[in-house]
């Protein structure tokens, strides 16, 4: 009987599991579904999270495969439609008449894997090309993802996504440049090659090799093409052909790709172009190597790696000043005196400023084979330094690239037009910054494209393709990237550029593409992030002083008093993503310092033990003030509380962070002084919530709803959903809320379930302030003028359309114009902004 | 406010007037309604119209309960009083029964009479004074005594959470079961509305509360073929203290309301209506399933494929959108040439989306198609034993009678 009943608990164990992840599938499907046919896939952002959304799929249909490949026979029968294969081909990426096609003639995706890509190409004979890509490359991925699950070694880092949006489709046209269709072939025909690995990352060990090398060396370069990030390194083949560096802003090329656009982009392009008409690869071969005489390489190294005079290590330091040094130095071993040293921000490498230039790009290597590589090094030749930094070199040295260089790379140290790549810009620019300088900056372009001519990229014959220990020449490659970025999307984000773009992002942005990065390299993150790592034991924590959908805040001591933001991690959550997007979070928290908001300290990132350590506000929010005390408070009380507010989240935006959570109860008031907590950690509490929510229904935590601004509560779904579309104006319009409960002493729409609230924010209708008067004895009676203006914030906030919203820096000008005495304000502003920007530019 | 409220109450007859009273605002008559607690309620109604109500009442129950019924009530309320007061201590669980609005529903036995109840639990974080306040709010429930209310033994505060304990129906509510059934026939439909009907109408005449969330997860039965519903809202405090709230998929909430105005029992009215169509059909009907959908459910009488999850369903609509479409679009109805005119009527005197021109639980409670359940004996308790006996082993098992 207990056996029995064990087998029967397991049963529906697995049961329950399987339909827990179809309605995780469900909600995954759907997102992908938008995000290709609703979002434009040429933004980077959109790209990142459609790979993220493929790669959970892959996992979620595998893992469907897998438990329901060990029930009984009863059961399977029951799930002979689980896992679904139209949906899988939804998936996927097919059309319609496709996906028709597919199932007239395979009934089950566990048929459809058994088919090689020969058959499904015959399947889908009638379908484009890029459909059959597609198809082939998703299978190849599930069969891949599967596999390393029946190793049990699941968690090993794969990629699982396959680009499936529309790229045929191009928008963006650089009109000015020439066409030159026989370099981007060529290139393309070059880089291609057969023996191309997958990947030359970190997880290639665990990548079984491709069993079809044709596709999937094409699927590896259309990843190259709109995997920016990847690209930069990943086929070494490639940019030691040319030895351009692509600037990864702009994975989506026009159909014509010009000939100066660095390397990375001509590959991208061909690929994808060759995806949609083949070229015969002899030819393109010959192409290549010509392209790469012209360009200077002696070898064409048409399959890879020629890795290997340098021990495979190449990963430039990123040098900054240090003035409070007194140690010796690790190259010259001679002592440094105070002010004379630089220091990797990565891995604490220390050395004289003299002898920066003649150390090996060994950052991350440990100590132990720092001499070894040193000497090897330099016996090879080393590279020679005058050469300068090229777009490789500089793509390796700019923040959180470069240690994605895979080991086995070699890139070409780059045009000498980079040379002067400008070391005071780098040392300046924040260094471990998140900072998609790819994403951001649309500026007038610098220099006119021409720039980039192809021919000027030229590899090095001599060079071991070692770029020089460039110090983080960040801003050279921004200033590409610039220009790629600039004609190819104009639309990103003005202010970014305008306020420091560099080193802040928009939360969802930065959001993915670390979260893909991060997947790809986590040593890459612990290094960089190791200052802020603080070891969950070092902390000592003490009672309970709060909790919050996404965990428990507990009183604790690290150098002192300090909050501890402890993560609820449920067994449930993918924790590589919360892990990922937990330390984007951290990585936002780490630049900010502003009076009124709190200050971050670090963060404990060895899951499960997720925890973010920031100073301990002294005071009580403003909701315990407001709904639990009742403490009253008068108009100009309101008034100084809402400008501090207004300064904290002004200098938020202008650093590209949206708070995402504006609400009292992430509003502290120490005696007097506002300190907003909790900003960006919206996508970390929504993923914990995320599992919280039942199948088919959304959790609301109470008094959440009257902060979301219509644009948020229309695309709210019943399933939790991570792509709500915050800006800066739904931080404004929390603000409102803020405000009205500063005036009021309560929640606008108090009392009405959240049906009512979500229809009628959703339709425009806003709380009434009839009853203002009434519900709180606000001393507004005697100034009506007065009483008009504070009402004309509150509703100019709640605006229904998000433009005509205000911004912080107004609304902050409108409340200290209000009458009443002036009001003292705090100094913090103007000058944090003015040293934000002196720190990114 | 209150005298608002004494106001409406000394209306009493017919029951659909309660709600007109021209001079509310919607906006400060809203949070009236929730904090009106039963207590103001019954004071008002038992000082003003004492004797009209207390009349009714008393035929209404000489009427509605049968002997069956009446001993039932006796059993139980004298287990009840072996009880006393309760605790954590004294549970010991058996299994989850489902998760309701804001908290996880357990199947527990009390541990010293070995009775088995169910047990809310609602995550609360809230002073001692609000706990108070709730836990007095839900005594209430003690003298709602009726044969179509869930009996209720207690509640109490632990750790966090405020624990409301039931009397257990086996048979689990009516969402469950239409998931294993697929569709629920009409002859059961009119009984269970009858008993509905006679819930919400003794909620209302007896204690003057409205009910405020009548959907099929409220609707309880068991093997005994009794009928209950549950969850109703008597405590404002409760309400407004719950930490989470779920909105979902479906909302039963009438248009009156979900547009912020005032709004009165005949929102329950709509919210059974909206019940009834979705039992019949066997799927929420917003947005209203098209012809090839119907088709599908009533063509093949393929009755071994539970339409409750269509298999290709569109994508979900967003949550506003849904409210969006009860509000401004036609009310759903039932399918034509399937169900009775009777049934069909019916449903459409609750579904009107202005609330004065829905039928009020009078008029209901007197419309043919009642009448004719009323009058035909349908054997619930059978049907609720075979639609259990038909999926002996599912996920949700430990739902089924038959865990136990």
């Amino acid at each position: 009987m207990d056996a029995d009943s064990e087998i029967e608990k397991k049963k529906i164990d697995a049961v329950q599991t399987i339909e827990t992840i179809q309605s995780m599938i469900d909600v995954s499907a759907e997102r992908l579904e938008g995000l290709r046919t609703q979002c434009s896939t040429s933004a980077e952002l959109t790209q990142q999270e459609i790979r993220t959304l493929e790669g959970k799929l892959v996992k979620h249909f595998s893992q469907q495969l897998v438990i329901k490949a060990n029930l009984d026979d009863q059961l399977r029968l029951k799930f002979s439609n689980v896992p679904n294969l139209a949906k899988w081909l939804r998936v996927v990426g097919l059309s319609p008449e496709s996906i028709e096609a597919v199932l007239s003639r395979v009934s089950t995706l566990e048929s459809l894997r058994e088919r090689s890509d020969a058959e499904m190409r015959l399947i889908l004979a009638e379908a484009r090309e890029e459909e059959v890509l597609r198809l082939c490359r998703a299978m190849q991925r599930l069969r891949t993802y599967m596999e390393s699950l029946s190793r049990g070694d699941a968690n090993t880092e794969l990629q699982l996504f396959w680009d499936s949006w529309e790229r045929h489709v191009r928008a963006s046209p650089r009109p000015h440049r020439p066409r030159h269709e026989t370099h981007t072939a060529h290139i393309k025909k070059g880089g291609k090659s057969p023996t191309t690995p997958v990947s030359k990352r970190k997880q290639n060990a665990s990548l079984p090799p491709p069993d079809a090398p044709l596709i999937k060396s094409r699927s590896h370069e259309s990843q190259l093409s709109v995997k920016p990030d990847a690209s930069d390194h990943s086929d070494n083949s490639q940019s030691s052909a040319v030895g351009g560096g692509s600037p990864p802003a702009s994975p989506h090329e026009p159909e014509n790709t010009p000939l100066h656009r660095p390397l990375h982009q001509y590959n991208n392009h061909t690929a994808r172009r060759c995806e949609r008409c083949p070229v015969p690869s002899r030819a393109g071969g010959e192409e290549a190597e010509r392209a790469r005489a012209r360009a200077g390489g002696p070898q064409p190294a048409p399959r890879t790696p020629t890795v290997s005079r340098c021990m495979a290590h190449d990963i430039a330091h990123r040098f900054t000043k240090t003035f409070n040094m007194i140690a010796t130095c690790d190259y010259c071993d001679k002592q440094m005196l105070f002010g004379s040293g630089l220091k990797c921000k990565e891995c604490k490498f220390k050395c004289h400023r003299d002898c920066e230039s003649k150390v090996p790009p060994s950052c991350g290597l440990p100590p132990e084979f720092v001499v070894a590589f040193k000497e090897k090094f330099h016996k090879d030749g080393g590279y020679s330094y005058t050469r300068g930094a090229g777009l490789l070199a500089s793509l390796t040295g700019r923040p959180r690239r470069r240690h994605r260089a895979p080991p086995a790379l070699h890139h070409a140290a780059g045009s000498g037009a980079d040379s002067s790549s400008n070391n005071s810009s780098c040392n300046s620019s924040t260094p471990s910054s998140p900072a998609l300088q790819p994403a951001a900056t649309p500026q007038p372009a610098p220099h006119p494209p021409h720039k980039f001519h192809f021919p000027e990229v030229k590899t090095p014959a001599s060079s071991p393709n070692h770029p020089t220990v460039a110090q983080s020449p960040a801003k050279s490659i921004a200033e590409h990237k610039e220009e790629h970025t600039n004609s190819t999307k104009n639309e990103v984000t003005r202010e970014l550029s305008l306020t420091g773009s560099g080193s802040t992002d928009s939360g969802g942005r930065a959001d993915s593409l670390d979260k893909h990065s991060d997947a790809r390299w986590p040593r890459q993150n612990s290094l960089s992030m190791k200052e802020w790592d603080i070891p969950y034991d070092d902390v000592k924590i003490f009672e309970v002083i709060g909790a919050g959908r996404f965990g428990t805040v507990c009183r604790g001591s690290w150098h002192g008093a300090v909050a501890v933001k402890l993560l609820h991690v449920l067994p449930l959550s993918d924790d590589g993503s919360l892990l990922d997007t937990f330390k984007h979070e951290v990585s936002i928290f780490r630049k900010t310092r502003h009076e009124n908001l709190v200050l971050f300290m670090g963060a404990c990132m060895k899951p499960p033990r997720l925890a973010i350590v920031t100073s301990l506000c002294k005071g009580m929010t403003l909701y315990t003030h407001i709904h639990l005390r009742k403490d009253k408070f008068t108009a100009n009380k309101s008034v100084l509380v809402a400008q501090q507010i207004s300064q904290g989240m002004g200098y938020l935006h202008a650093r590209g962070i949206i708070h995402k959570d504006l609400k009292t109860k992430n509003i502290f008031l120490e005696s007097g002084k506002v300190v907003i907590t909790d900003f960006g950690l919206f996508s970390v509490t929504k993923l914990c919530f995320g599992n919280n929510a039942r199948g088919d229904s959304l959790g609301i935590p109470s008094g959440w709803l009257c902060y979301l601004a219509p644009e948020i509560i229309r695309a709210l779904r019943p399933h939790a959903s991570l792509l709500l579309p915050f800006s800066k104006a739904t931080d404004i319009y929390a603000f409102g809320t803020v405000w009205y409960e500063l005036l009021c002493g309560e929640f606008p729409f108090k009392g009405q379930p959240p049906e009512s609230i979500i229809w009628q924010v959703g339709k425009g209708v806003k709380q009434s302030l009839a009853n203002m008067q009434a519900s709180r004895d606000i001393k507004l009676t005697d100034a009506d003028e007065f009483k008009a203006q504070l009402l004309d914030i509150l509703m100019v906030c709640w605006s229904y359309r998000a433009a005509d919203r205000p911004d912080f820096p107004s609304l902050l000008n409108t409340l200290q114009k209000l009458p009443k005495k002036r009001l003292a304000r705090s100094p913090s502003h103007p000058v944090h902004l003015s040293r934000s920007a002196d720190s990114v530019f | 406010m209150s005298k608002m409220s004494k106001n409406k109450l000394n209306l009493t007859l017919p029951p659909g007037s309660i709600d007109t009273n021209p001079a509310a605002t919607p906006s400060n008559m809203t949070p009236q309604l929730k904090s009106a607690t039963a207590n103001d309620r019954r004071q008002g109604l038992a000082g003003k119209s004492k004797t009209s109500i207390e009349a009714l009442t008393e035929r209404l129950e000489q009427i509605e309960m049968d002997d069956t019924q009446r001993r039932r009530i006796e059993v139980f309320l004298c287990q009840k009083e072996k009880i006393g007061e309760l605790s954590d201590d004294d549970f010991e669980k058996l299994g989850e029964l489902g998760q309701g609005n804001g908290g996880v529903v357990m199947k527990v036995r009390h541990k010293s009479t070995g009775l088995i109840m169910a047990r809310k639990l609602i995550h609360l974080e809230v002073k001692p004074a609000i706990k108070k306040q709730i836990i007095r709010e839900l005594k209430v429930l003690h003298e709602c005594n009726f044969a179509h209310i869930v009996g209720f033994y207690g509640a109490f505060y632990s750790d966090g959470e405020i624990s409301i304990c039931m009397e257990y129906m086996d048979g689990g509510s009516l969402d469950l079961i239409l998931k294993k059934a697929g569709r629920i026939p009409e002859s059961i439909l009119g009984t269970i509305t009858s008993a509905v009907l006679k819930g919400l109408s003794y909620l209302r005449d007896k204690h003057a509360i409205m009910h405020r969330d009548v959907k099929p997860s409220n609707i309880l039965v068991n093997s005994n073929g009794e009928i209950k519903i549950c969850d109703f809202g008597v405590s404002g405090q409760l309400i407004d203290s719950m930490a989470n709230s779920f909105v979902g998929t479906r909302s039963y909430m009438s248009p009156e309301r979900l547009q912020g105005t005032h709004y009165s029992v005949q929102s329950d009215i709509w919210s059974l209506g909206l019940s009834l169509v979705e039992m019949a059909i066997g799927m929420y009907p917003i947005p209203p399933p098209d012809a090839k959908t119907l088709a599908a459910i009533f063509g093949g009488q393929n009755e071994d494929h539970s339409p409750g999850q269509a298999p290709n369903s569109p994508r979900p609509m967003a949550i506003f959108e849904l409210l969006d479409y009860i509000v401004n679009e036609p009310p759903p109805k039932l399918p034509s040439g399937i169900f009775s005119d009777e049934f069909k009527d019916f449903v459409d005197r609750c579904l009107k989306k202005n609330p004065d021109e829905r039928a009020d639980l009078k008029t209901l409670m007197n419309h043919e198609w009642i009448r004719k359940a009323e009058a035909e004996k349908v054997d619930i308790a059978g049907w609720v034993c075979k639609t259990m006996d038909l999926m002996p082993s599912t996920p949700n098992s430990n739902v089924s009678p038959f865990s136990s």
